[in-house]
C-alpha cells in the first residue's frame, strides 16, 4: 500500500496526452518494418561473411600443413619445436581469431543473439569455419589464394608462408629455386631472389638407383628443394634433393615471371617454364 | 475511433498491434507502464522526479518508433524494460556521472524476499530494514544492484532479466549469485546488523 501511495504520488502529470500531442505534432511514425528486416540481414550477412573469410583462412592453413613435411625436419639441423614455432602460420591465426571475433559481436548483435554465451558462440564459430574451410581446402581454394598471395604479396615468405622463408636460408643449409638446367653432374637453380645456383650432387649415383624418381621431380622448370650446405657464393652442396608439391609455386616462379614477358604474374605452367637452357 | 474497452481488455502485444494501426491507441500502453517505469528509473538511476520523467518520455518515443521491430517472442514488459535499462545508461553517459544516491521504494514482501533469499531471517522493523537495504544497495556496483533490483523488487525471472539486460541466463544466475555475495559483504563493511 505505502508503495502504491508513493508511486501514485510519483505520477507524471498528463504524460499519456503530453507524448500522444508531440507525435501528432511532430508527425511521428514507427519505422517502417523493412528498416528492422534490413538492420537484421545486414547483421546475418556481416556474420555469414565473417564466417567465410574464417573459413578461407582454415582453408589456407589445412594446405600450408599438408605440405609440411615432418619427416624432414631432423635432416634440416633443426628441433621439431623450433620448426614448428618458426613456420607456425601466424598470420592466418591471428586473421581467423580477428574473424571469429567479428561473427562472434554480429551474432551477439541479433535479436537473440544475447541468449547465448560466449563459449557458445565460440565453439559454434569455430566448429562451422572447421567444417567450411575443410570443404574449401577440398575444392582447392587453399591453394587459390596461396597461389595468388604467392605471385603478388609481399612478404610472402614471413607473412603469409612461413615455410617459405624457413627452407630459403642458403647459409643455413637451406635452398629452394626452380631448376632452370641439368646434366649429369650438377643443376642449376633459379631462387626467389632471382639468384642463380649450381649445385653440386654428390648422392647422384644413389640417386641415380631410383631414375623414374629422379625423372619425376628433376626437371627443368619444376620446384626443388634442398638440404645441404654453401660452397662459395654460387654453389651449394646437395645432401638432400626434395620435390616441393605445389606449395609457394607461384613464390618460386616470381623471378621468372618477372624477367619474362610472356609470362605475366601468376601466368606460367609447372610443366612449361617460359625459358629453358 | 478508438475502442478503451478493446484495449483495456487486450494484452500488450495485442496493444502493439493495435497501436500501429492507429497511434492513439498507444496511450493505454503509455498508462500501463508509466508508473512501473518510473519507479524503475529511480531504483536504478540517482535522477530526480522530474529527470525521471524525462527519461520516460525518450523511453516512450523509443518504443514508439520501434514498434515495428519488437519480437512477439518477447514479453512486452521485458522489451519495454530493455529499452528503459538502455535509456538509463544512456542517461549516466551523457552525463558522465557515476549515480550517488537513489530513490528506491521498497516494500515489506520485496525487503525480506531479498532477505531470505540471502539467508537473513531476522526479524526487524520495517523502517529500518527499508533504510539499510537501501543503504547498502547503494553501496553495491551499478551491475550488481540493478540485478538485485530486477529480480527482487520488479520481481523478474530469470529469462526475462535476461531479455532486459541481454545477457545469457547462465550469466545473470552468476552475476545474482555475485550480487548476494556482495549485499552481504556490504552489508558487513557498513557494519549493519540485521
Amino acid at each position: 500500500m505505502d508503495l502504491e501511495n508513493k508511486q501514485l504520488n510519483h505520477e507524471p502529470k498528463n504524460l499519456t496526452q503530453k507524448l500522444i500531442d508531440q507525435i501528432k505534432k511532430n508527425k511521428i511514425s514507427p519505422r517502417p518494418r523493412w528498416y528492422f528486416w534490413l538492420r537484421n540481414s545486414l547483421i546475418w550477412t556481416a556474420a555469414g561473411l565473417a564466417l567465410i573469410i574464417s573459413a578461407l583462412a582454415i582453408s589456407v592453413m589445412a594446405y600450408l600443413f599438408q605440405y609440411n613435411d615432418l619427416a624432414i625436419y631432423q635432416r634440416a639441423h633443426k628441433s621439431l619445436v623450433e620448426v614448428l614455432l618458426r613456420t607456425l602460420p601466424y598470420f592466418w591465426l591471428i586473421f581467423l581469431a580477428i574473424f571469429i571475433f567479428i561473427i562472434y559481436y554480429n551474432i551477439r548483435k541479433t535479436k537473440k543473439g544475447y541468449r547465448y554465451s560466449l563459449t557458445v558462440i565460440i565453439s559454434f564459430s569455430i566448429i562451422t569455419s572447421l567444417i567450411l574451410g575443410a570443404l574449401f581446402h577440398k575444392i582447392g581454394w587453399g591453394q587459390a589464394i596461396d597461389d595468388v598471395l604467392g605471385a603478388r604479396a609481399p612478404l610472402y615468405g614471413q607473412v603469409f608462408n612461413r615455410q617459405m622463408d624457413f627452407w630459403f636460408e642458403p647459409q643455413d643449409g637451406r635452398l629452394v629455386g626452380l631448376v632452370i638446367s641439368q646434366d649429369e653432374k650438377d643443376l642449376m637453380i633459379l631462387d626467389p631472389d632471382g639468384k642463380l645456383w649450381e649445385v653440386q650432387l654428390p648422392v647422384r649415383q644413389d640417386l641415380e638407383t631410383i631414375p623414374d624418381f629422379i625423372e619425376e621431380f628433376i626437371k627443368i622448370g619444376l620446384p626443388i628443394s634442398l638440404i645441404g650446405q654453401v660452397l662459395d657464393e654460387n654453389s651449394f652442396q646437395a645432401e638432400i634433393i626434395r620435390p616441393m608439391g605445389p606449395l609457394g609455386r607461384k613464390f618460386i616462379h616470381r623471378p621468372v615471371m618477372d624477367s619474362n614477358p610472356d609470362c605475366p604474374r601468376g601466368g606460367c605452367l609447372l610443366d612449361r617454364p617460359p625459358f629453358r637452357h | 475511433m478508438i475502442d478503451s474497452s478493446l484495449a483495456q481488455n487486450s494484452s500488450d502485444e495485442e496493444l502493439v498491434k493495435l497501436t500501429l494501426a492507429d497511434q492513439d491507441y498507444f496511450g493505454f500502453l503509455i498508462t500501463r507502464y508509466q508508473l512501473k517505469l518510473i519507479t524503475y528509473i529511480k531504483r536504478i538511476s540517482n535522477v530526480n522526479q522530474e529527470e525521471a520523467e524525462d527519461i520516460l518520455q525518450e523511453v516512450f518515443l523509443k518504443v514508439y518508433l520501434n514498434l515495428n521491430g519488437f519480437d512477439d517472442d518477447l514479453k512486452f514488459s521485458s522489451w519495454i524494460y530493455r529499452i528503459t535499462h538502455n535509456q538509463v545508461i544512456s542517461n549516466f553517459r551523457k552525463l558522465k556521472a557515476r549515480p550517488e544516491g537513489y530513490a528506491i521504494d521498497l516494500d515489506y514482501v520485496s525487503a525480506k524476499k531479498l532477505l531470505v533469499d540471502i539467508n537473513i531471517v531476522e526479524q526487524i522493523d520495517y523502517k529500518i530494514l527499508k533504510q539499510a537495504i537501501i543503504k547498502v544497495l547503494g553501496g553495491l556496483a551499478e551491475k550488481y544492484r540493478e540485478i538485485l533490483i530486477l529480480k527482487f523488487l520488479e520481481e523478474k525471472s530469470y529469462q526475462e532479466i535476461s531479455d532486459i539486460i541481454k545477457r545469457p541466463q547462465g550469466t545473470v544466475a552468476s552475476l545474482l549469485n555475485k550480487a548476494k555475495q556482495e549485499f552481504k559483504k556490504e552489508l558487513l563493511k557498513q557494519q549493519i546488523k540485521l
